[in-house]
């Protein structure tokens, strides 16, 4: 009898599975996908229209369809199913990275690609949201206890493998990402905000002073005002200037300890010493910085902070973008009649600057239901972190959602002229299958986080 | 774990993070969005025209000037078009389309290599000639890129002939152009810069065209977006006869001196000729000769210096009409009065020569005109005084320019008490007077007044304005401007004291010092000069009339200047009659061969 009862009620489950699914998805985030999706292949259409052919637009298409099929399939596997195996999911990242530096085609200067014969995809896109399931099935696991400081050393282990592994190939904006991933995450779980802040410190100080040091470098040397040639100095050696800044610095530091301490707010020693050591490596990296840093890439950065410098060259694409938005007003151009995309003064229209080339042809209108849509996208990833059944749930929603959040704000920044090109893709309208297809993984997740708050 | 089973503490901590996370992920996406609303809505047109700046391309098709004619229709400054050939890499090269195109064109290799590597439009040659023109049309089929291009250059058909009268037209400098970019010029345009094409650039330069272009990124043209024609420029007719205007500067030139010769029509003023001499090609100034405009510039003898408006010279003997209608119309002499000529008047220390040496002994008016007797005068001017010589001076216009329509005139100088004494801060002494009475000292004219007031004696007191430009038509036929004579002014005289001057100007010719003008069957009325002058040798003058019929108002009234060229009865009268030799070959359609009778070379004056 008892048995009886079990199986029928799995069969009735089975029958209700379908209808299930279908109510309880979050749809909101699902059509917002879509017409997403959808906007960038009328983008994509309108960007490669001049090469006569659709093969782009029916690139992504497929990758479309794909993309679907694993949002379905995604939404319904049960999430859950991958927390005990964070482990082997770590490890299969780590194989698939390597395989791909072995077989893997050089495209642009990275050997990123897997060439499948019909398409060539890109792992490192996969690796990501898979990344976030070790993460927080790593987490959870912690979850009895408030992580301590070796906690922040070994999650920051396993991402440095990948780190290398990616530099190997090397694809830079693959490893930015995983930036806002891994500080929300952090910062969700609890882990020390101390340590937080000397990581963010330790980033932004090198990055403030490499910008620096490369914006000084533009300039002549003996026109500079005396103290900037010596900041210049200590920044490019490892001579008397760099020892002096980083005294000047302890002393500064120490004297700032010293008030707060006065002030009563409790600063520890420790923190005081890590904080020294943070600087003193940072400095020292960026004095390295050009080793590591390729000409290509500094060129880049220069072109960044003064796009004027080079208005033909690396400084263009800055300017012509922005120039590209403005002119779509609020109406637009209308489709296909971009004139600065079209005419070509915006390169990559189909993938980096395919939101001014939407911009400039649907104007503030067009924009506006864009950054609208977005807006929803994350809002509805917030709420399903916020009201997912199980931490494992909040974890990996906030893992992506701050990779969607992450993508968007770069690349309209980039786009904008707020910040260098870094090659981000505008995820489901940019043309990429492989980003495609792991956005739309992602959803899939997501969803299956939403629905399995309803059901069991 | 389920949220559930979460500890309470903790899972407030956790709680406030979701905010914060919350406001770190949204607010950013707020801020994105006021900067492109500031692009897009608020700074939206000024990023379109920048757009716009970037695709498109404007290219100005400049505008035909228009042309000048002399009176009778006779194209005097035109034209001619003047063809560039460029290159233009729209369709693919080929090797065989370069070879062809080196076959003819040898010398533009580099610059041929240089469009096809750079896609960029090129001119191969500038201003090509007819023959290789033709060489290249009709190899056009095997040399698809080839563009041509036609502009076109002024053309001054008269060359010298009318170099001041037309003037010529040259490159904007800077302050011209700030001036003129607001009315649409550009900053390579031709303009005006002296003579017709300056003051009447308004009519003749026309309406620039446009060819708006788009360009893409790599300045490839696309499209054409619109394509204005040019207005073509007005065309002038100038109220100057061609070949009189030639007869005077071929005479003044065949004597190798620099001078004048200016001819008004005193029934209405109309300029018949104007003649400067040294003169120059105004074509040089189109061709971009550099060393021929060099020369122009360094020519000693000053030829862009238009001497007929803006020379200033001692009217000499010819200012005695003046004198004498003042003396006749105050009533201070009578037209038997008789002075006595020893051959000079002596003035406090200074001796007024008479050229007479001999002298003239008891001359009476008629005779004292005739023979330009210098003392005569000289005792007519002191019985007249200044003032009334100053006060039928301005009736005559002698204090004043003509306002003729020609740019830069020189205003006269007439002198009086009070002009000296604001200029010299002196008074005005007696012997200025005599100086005065017979065309020296401080009175200085420029020949086209000269010719005004013998205009003016000719038709017996109507001061009509001066003027060079008869009518302006469109290029379609209208009617644009149609010039009426203007009266400035009309001088009514006692009876008889006109037909006295005409009498005695006419004996000047006939028998006087002006003989060497005379034609046989054709009365003209003169009055020769002879300016002395500090620089030098003595300028030559003579102003006429003619011809003269009963009741008829007489056609031309010249005044002709030869700078140093000694005894106007010799050297610019026999300029005259060749001028009214012309004059009667045209209006008659006879040729006439005239021989001199008399030469005046005994007369001085």
């Amino acid at each position: 009898m008892e048995i009886n009862k079990i199986i029928l009620l799995k069969q009735k489950k089975e029958e209700n599975i379908i209808k299930k699914l279908l109510i309880s998805s979050n749809w909101r985030l699902i059509i917002t996908s879509f017409i997403l999706s959808f906007v960038g292949i009328v983008m994509i259409w309108s960007a490669t229209f001049s090469t006569g052919r659709l093969t782009f637009v029916q690139k992504q298409l497929i990758a479309l369809i794909i993309g679907i099929l694993l949002l379905i399939i995604f939404s319904i596997i049960n999430y859950q199913l991958f927390q005990p195996y964070f482990w082997q999911l770590y490890t299969f990242c780590i194989l698939l990275l390597i395989f791909v530096l072995i077989v893997g085609t050089t495209y642009r200067g990275t050997r990123a690609w897997i060439d499948l014969k019909f398409f060539t995809f890109q792992p490192s896109e996969i690796v990501k949201i898979i990344f976030i399931l070790f993460l927080a099935g790593y987490f959870d696991t912690k979850w009895t206890k408030y992580p301590k400081l070796s906690e922040i050393f070994i999650p920051m282990g396993f991402f440095t493998l990948i780190f290398i592994l990616l530099i190997l190939q090397p694809d830079f904006s693959a490893i930015v990402v995983y930036l806002p991933i891994i500080f929300s995450i952090f910062y969700f779980v609890g882990v020390d905000k101390k340590m937080l802040f000397y990581t963010i410190l330790f980033g932004t100080l090198t990055t403030g002073l490499f910008i620096t040091k490369v914006y000084l470098s533009l300039n002549e040397y003996s026109l500079m005002p005396k103290i900037l040639q010596f900041f210049y100095s200590s920044l490019t050696g490892f001579n008397l200037q760099w020892l002096i800044v980083i005294f000047i610095l302890i002393l500064i530091s120490y004297f700032i300890w010293w008030i707060l301490r006065k002030l009563l707010f409790t600063v520890t020693l420790t923190s005081l010493i890590i904080t020294l050591t943070v600087i003193f490596i940072s400095y020292s990296l960026v004095v390295v910085s050009h080793k590591i840093i390729k000409p290509y890439q500094q060129k880049r950065i220069v072109a960044f902070l003064n796009p004027y410098f080079d208005p033909s060259g690396a400084g263009y694409q800055v300017i012509q973008t922005k120039i590209a938005i403005g002119s779509g007003k609020i109406l637009g151009k209308g489709l296909f009649n971009s004139t600065q995309g079209k005419l070509g003064f915006v390169p990559e229209k189909h993938t980096d600057f395919i939101f001014s080339l939407l911009a400039e042809e649907f104007g503030f209108v067009g924009s506006t239901i864009v950054v609208f849509l977005y807006f929803i996208l994350i809002l509805e990833g917030i709420n399903i972190m916020k009201t997912a059944r199980d931490t494992y749930g909040s974890i990996i929603a906030c893992g992506i959602t701050s990779m969607f959040a992450f993508y968007f704000l770069m690349n309209l920044g980039m786009c904008l002229g707020l910040l260098p090109v870094v090659g981000l893709p505008l995820p489901f309208v940019s043309y990429g299958g492989s980003n495609l297809i792991s956005s739309y993984l992602a959803i899939g997740l997501l969803n299956s986080i939403h629905i399995r708050k309803f059901m069991y | 774990m389920d949220w559930e089973n979460v500890p309470y503490i903790l899972k407030k901590e956790l709680e406030k993070n979701f905010s914060f996370l919350t406001y770190i992920f949204l607010t950013p996406i707020i801020l994105i969005y006021i900067l492109i609303t500031y692009y897009q809505v608020i700074r939206g047109d000024y990023y379109y025209n920048i757009a716009e700046q970037n695709r498109l391309r404007a290219y100005t098709i400049n505008a035909p000037r228009g042309n000048i004619y002399d009176i009778n229709g006779k194209t005097l400054a035109d034209n001619r078009p003047s063809i560039n050939i460029l290159y233009y890499p729209i369709k693919q090269t080929n090797k065989q389309e370069i070879t062809n195109l080196l076959s003819i064109l040898p010398k533009s290799k580099e610059k041929l290599f240089f469009a096809v590597k750079s896609q960029k439009i090129v001119p191969l040659v500038e201003d090509v000639n007819r023959e290789l023109f033709f060489k290249l049309l009709s190899m056009k089929h095997r040399i698809p890129n080839i563009f041509i291009s036609t502009e076109f250059k002024r053309r001054y058909v008269e060359k010298e002939n009318f170099a001041h009268v037309i003037g010529y037209i040259g490159e904007l400098n800077y302050s011209e152009y700030l001036t003129l970019k607001s009315k649409g010029y550009n900053y390579n345009d031709l303009v005006g810069k002296a003579g017709i094409e300056k003051s009447y650039e308004e009519y003749l330069r026309g309406r620039h065209g446009a060819l708006l272009m788009e360009v893409d990124a790599k300045g490839v043209h696309t499209k054409i977006i619109k394509n204005i024609m040019p207005t073509p420029g007005e065309n002038i007719y100038l109220t100057i006869d061609r070949d009189l205007q030639a007869t005077a500067r071929n005479a003044l030139a065949a004597l190798g001196k620099n001078g004048t010769v200016v001819g008004l029509d005193p029934r209405n003023g109309a300029i018949r000729i104007l003649v400067s001499y040294k003169d120059f090609d105004p074509n040089i100034f189109i061709s971009f000769s550099k060393e021929e405009r060099k020369k122009i510039l360094q020519d000693k003898n000053l030829p862009l210096f238009n001497r007929a408006i803006q020379g200033i010279y001692p009217p000499g003997s010819t200012f005695k009409i003046l004198t004498s209608i003042a003396a006749l119309n105050e009533n201070k002499v009578s037209y038997d009065t008789k002075y006595f000529c020893p051959g000079g008047f002596k003035f406090g220390e200074k001796i007024f020569k008479c050229w007479e040496k001999k002298g003239h002994g008891n001359i009476d008016f008629f005779n004292a005109i005739r023979l330009s007797c210098n003392v005569f005068f000289i005792n007519l001017g002191l019985r007249v005084g200044i003032d009334n010589i100053e006060k039928y001076g301005r009736m005559f216009n002698f204090d004043d320019t003509t306002g003729v329509d020609l740019p830069s005139e020189v205003r006269n100088i007439l002198p009086s008490k009070r002009w000296k004494k604001e200029k010299f801060k002196i008074d005005w002494y007696e012997g200025d007077t005599a100086s005065v009475s017979i065309g020296q000292g401080y009175v200085s004219v420029t020949p086209i007044q000269m010719a005004l007031f013998a205009s003016v004696v000719a038709n017996k007191g109507t001061i009509y304005q001066p003027y060079v430009v008869e009518k302006i038509i469109s290029n379609k036929g209208d009617i644009l401007y149609q010039h009426t004579p203007v009266k400035k002014g009309y001088i009514k005289l006692n009876d008889g004291v006109w037909e006295f001057i005409h009498k005695a100007m006419m004996e000047v010719v006939n028998s006087g010092t002006g003989s060497a003008a005379y034609i046989p069957k054709f009365k003209i009325a003169g009055k020769t000069g002879t300016a002395q002058n500090p620089h030098g040798i003595d300028h030559a003058w003579f102003i006429c009339f003619g011809p003269i019929k009963e009741n008829e108002t007489p056609e031309l009234a010249l005044a002709i200047v030869v700078e140093h060229g000694g005894k106007g009865g010799s050297v610019a009268a026999p300029i005259a009659r060749e001028i009214f030799t012309a004059f009667i070959n045209k209006t008659t359609q006879t040729k006439i061969e005239v021989k001199t009778t008399q030469t005046a070379e005994e007369y001085g004056d």
